[in-house]
C-alpha cells in the first residue's frame, strides 16, 4: 500500500479501515486482521497498526475480544462516516482559500454534484 | 535451559559440524597418505620403517592452520564465533579434531592401507606398526613416543591459531624460531649438554642423561605442550573479532 | 532487553568510538539505528553480539554479558553482518542442516515460507549466487532461527527493490513481544514505516531513541509555504518548503526519516536535549522570539 506523505501512517491506516466499512467490505462483527498480519500486509511496523486500531477503538469503530482479536462494532458505519467527515472537513479551509485564489465561485461547483 | 559451560550434546553437535565443515581438507590429507604409500618403493616401504612419520607430523602441524585459518577473522570468523556453543566446547572440539581425530585417523588409515599391502604382496615387511607409535623404550615412556611427539609439535600450531588473530602460520613460525634461539642461549649459558623437544633435538650434543637434561626434557616434551594447550584454551576467550 | 551503561570503546589508543555511552532497548520493538558513516553502528552491533569487548562500562543483553559468549546467550542472538562470512560453498539446505540444530527455536516451516517469499533456490551453492541472492539466503536463515535478539547490519544493501519490500513484510511479520530487532542502516528510505523506535547515533552520543509517536508529538513534518526561523530543518520544494519543526499546534504528521535524520544532524545538541534529556520544546515559543526581536530593535535605536 502506498502511503501519502502528508498524514501520519496510523491515521491513513484507520482511514483505510473506515473506507472498507463504508463500502460494506467490512461488516459488523467481522474480524479484521491482527496487528501483525496487517503490519506484514502493509509492510508497516506492527506498533503503527496498533495505534490505528487504538484510534478506531476509541472512536467506537472496532472493539477487541479476548482470544479472537479485533472486530467491527455494530455502529461502525455511522462512526466511521462521522470520523471521516470530521477529517474531510479539516481540509476544506485550504480548499476554499484555493478557490478564492483562483476566482472560482461556489456556483461553479454545482456541475460536479 | 540451564546455563552450562559444557554440554555433551552441544559438543558432539559441534564436532560433527566441524568435521563436515573441514571434510574437504580431511579427504585431501588422507589422499596425501595414499599418495605417499603409492610412491614409496616396494621393499623399502615408508610405512614399515616408520620414516614416513615426519610426513604425518608435518600434516598434523599444518592442520590447525588450514582448518582454523579464519578463527577470529572479523569477516570470515563470524559464523563460528557466533555459533551457539561455549568457548570451552569450541576449544575442545578444535583440540579433539586436530589432535586426536585426525592424527589417529591418519595412523589407523595408514595401518589399514599397509594391511592391504601385506595382503596383496604377502610380505610382512610392509606392515605398519600402529601400536608402536604409542610406545617408546626411552625414559619418558609414552611421552617419548612418535604419536606424542607429533601432537606435542602440533600444540605449537594450536597455540598459534589461538594466540594470533591474523597471519597465524607466519607469526607462529617466527615465534618458534625466537623460542629456539632463546632455548639455545639458555642452554649454552647453563651448560646443558642436551636439549630435546620430542624427537627433534634442538642442538646435537652427546646424549647424556643427567638431572638437568631430564628436567628440561620433561619441561619441553611434556609440560610445554600441555601449557600451550591450556594457554590456547584461555586465550580464545579474550580474542575479539 | 538491552542495557548499555557508560560504555567506552576505542580502537587502539587513539580512535575513540564511544565515550560513556548509555542506551536501553526493550523487547517487542523494531529499532532503526541510524547514523553517519563511521560513527560506530557496526561496532555497536558487534559489542552487543559479544564479538568485541567494551573497554569500560558494561553491557547486559537478556541478562547476559555478551563478552562471556555463553552458549545460551548465543543461541538467542543472531548477528547478520553487512559483509557476509564468505565464500559459503554449500547450498542453503546444507547450511541449514549444519547450523540450525544449534538454535533451539529454529523453525523449518518459517524457513520454507521465507525461501518461497524471496524466491531463492535453496539447493544452489550460496557462493555461486549473486550478492543480493546471498544476502536473501542468509536472511532466511537468520529469521528462521527465531532468536530473541536480531541484529541486522545494513540488511537491504545489495537487495533489489522488490526484495526490499519482501524484507519489510517479513520483518513486520516476525516481530513480536518477545523479540528485539535492531536494524542498522543508512538506507533510511528502505525502512520507512518499519522502524519504530528510531535511534540516531552520533559521535559518542545518542541524539534520539524514541518512538515515532513521541517524535511526532514534539516535532512536525510537512510542507509550509513560508520559511521560518523556528524550522529545525528545511528543504525547498514546489510550493514552498518541506520542513521539520516544533509541533506547536500538536498536529499529527508523518515522520520523514530522511528529514528527521538531517534535522538531527543539524541540531545535534538540541535533539539530545529534546529527546534524551527530556526538555520541553516550549522554550522557543513565538512570544520569546517576538520579545527578542523587540529588544534587538530597541538596542539598535
Amino acid at each position: 500500500m502506498e502511503f501519502k506523505s502528508d498524514k501520519a501512517i496510523f491515521e491513513q491506516i484507520a482511514e483505510y479501515v473506515c473506507e472498507k466499512i463504508l463500502q460494506d467490505d467490512y461488516k459488523p462483527e467481522d474480524r479484521i486482521p491482527s496487528v501483525r498480519e496487517f503490519g506484514a500486509t502493509l509492510m508497516v511496523n506492527p506498533n503503527t497498526v496498533m495505534r490505528a486500531y487504538e484510534h478506531l477503538e476509541r472512536n467506537g469503530i472496532i472493539y477487541s475480544k479476548r482470544g479472537i482479536g479485533f472486530l467491527i462494532t455494530p455502529e461502525s458505519k455511522q462512526k466511521a462516516a462521522q470520523l471521516m467527515r470530521e477529517d474531510f472537513l479539516k481540509s476544506v479551509p485550504a480548499f476554499v482559500s484555493r478557490m478564492k485564489l483562483l476566482g472560482i465561485d461556489f456556483k461553479d461547483l454545482e456541475q460536479y454534484s | 535451559m540451564n546455563k552450562c559451560e559444557f554440554s555433551i550434546q552441544r559438543f558432539g553437535l559441534l564436532l560433527k559440524t566441524e568435521l563436515r565443515r573441514n571434510q574437504k581438507g580431511i579427504l585431501i590429507f588422507i589422499g596425501m597418505i595414499l599418495a605417499l604409500y603409492a610412491i614409496s618403493p616396494l621393499g623399502n616401504c615408508l610405512f614399515s620403517t616408520g620414516s614416513f612419520m615426519p610426513y604425518i607430523g608435518t600434516i598434523a602441524f599444518t592442520l590447525p592452520f588450514v582448518f582454523y585459518k579464519n578463527l577470529f577473522n572479523s569477516l570470515r570468523g563470524v559464523t563460528l564465533g557466533m555459533l551457539p556453543a561455549s568457548q570451552s566446547e569450541k576449544f575442545l572440539v578444535m583440540f579433539v579434531l586436530c589432535t586426536l581425530v585426525v592424527p589417529l585417523g591418519m595412523l589407523v588409515f595408514a595401518w589399514i592401507v599397509s594391511l592391504i599391502g601385506v595382503g596383496l604382496t604377502g610380505s610382512v615387511d610392509m606392515m605398519f606398526d600402529f601400536l608402536g607409535q604409542f610406545k617408546s623404550t626411552m625414559h619418558l615412556g609414552f611421552f617419548d613416543s612418535t604419536f606424542w611427539s607429533i601432537i606435542a609439535i602440533q600444540s605449537i600450531s594450536i597455540w598459534g591459531v589461538c594466540f594470533f588473530k591474523s597471519k597465524k602460520a607466519g607469526k607462529t613460525l617466527l615465534s618458534i624460531i625466537g623460542f629456539m634461539v632463546f632455548i639455545s642461549i639458555v642452554g649454552s649459558l647453563y651448560g646443558i649438554s642436551h636439549v630435546r623437544f620430542g624427537r627433534f633435538p634442538l642442538y646435537m650434543e652427546d646424549y647424556n642423561i643427567n638431572r638437568i637434561a631430564y628436567i628440561t626434557d620433561v619441561l619441553l616434551s611434556v609440560v610445554l605442550p600441555v601449557a600451550l594447550w591450556v594457554w590456547g584454551f584461555f586465550k580464545i576467550r579474550r580474542q575479539q573479532y | 532487553m538491552i542495557e548499555i551503561k557508560d560504555l567506552s570503546f576505542r580502537y587502539g589508543k587513539h580512535y575513540t568510538v564511544f565515550e560513556q555511552l548509555n542506551l536501553n532497548l526493550k523487547a517487542g520493538y523494531i529499532y532503526g539505528l541510524l547514523g553517519e558513516n563511521g560513527v560506530g553502528k557496526t561496532t555497536l552491533l558487534r559489542l552487543l553480539a559479544g564479538l568485541r569487548f567494551p573497554d569500560e562500562g558494561n553491557i547486559h543483553v537478556m541478562g547476559y554479558e555478551p563478552r562471556r559468549r555463553q552458549a545460551e546467550f548465543l543461541a538467542d542472538v543472531y548477528y547478520l553482518p553487512e559483509v557476509l562470512d564468505h565464500p559459503i560453498n554449500i547450498s542453503l539446505n546444507e547450511y541449514v542442516k549444519l547450523y540450525s540444530p544449534f538454535y533451539p527455536r529454529f523453525s523449518h516451516e518459517q524457513l520454507a515460507h521465507y525461501i518461497s517469499a524471496f524466491g531463492i533456490n535453496p539447493n544452489q551453492k550460496i557462493a555461486k549466487s549473486s550478492h543480493g541472492q546471498q544476502k536473501k539466503a542468509m536472511m532466511c536463515f537468520a529469521l528462521a532461527c527465531n532468536t530473541r535478539l536480531l541484529l541486522l547490519d545494513e540488511p537491504t544493501n545489495g537487495m533489489d527493490i522488490p526484495s526490499k519490500g519482501i524484507f519489510r513484510r517479513l520483518i513486520a511479520s516476525i516481530a513480536d513481544d518477545d523479540k528485539c530487532i535492531l536494524i542498522s542502516t543508512h538506507q533510511v528510505r528502505d525502512l520507512e514505516n518499519l522502524i519504530d523506535p528510531i535511534i540516531i547515533l552520533e559521535k559518542n552520543r545518542i541524539l534520539l531513541n524514541n518512538s515515532v509517536e513521541e517524535i511526532t508529538r514534539k516535532l512536525w513534518f510537512g510542507r509550509t509555504p513560508q520559511k521560518s526561523d523556528k524550522d529545525l530543518y528545511r528543504e525547498e520544494c514546489v510550493g514552498g518548503y518541506n520542513i521539520v519543526g516544533y509541533n506547536d499546534k500538536q498536529e499529527e504528521s508523518k515522520v520523514d526519516i530522511e528529514m528527521l535524520f538531517n534535522a538531527a544532524i543539524e541540531n545535534k545538541g538540541l535533539f539530545k536535549r529534546l529527546f534524551i534529556d527530556g526538555q520541553n520544546p516550549e522554550s522557543r515559543s513565538d512570544f520569546a522570539s517576538e520579545m527578542q526581536k523587540r529588544l534587538n530593535a530597541e538596542s539598535q535605536k
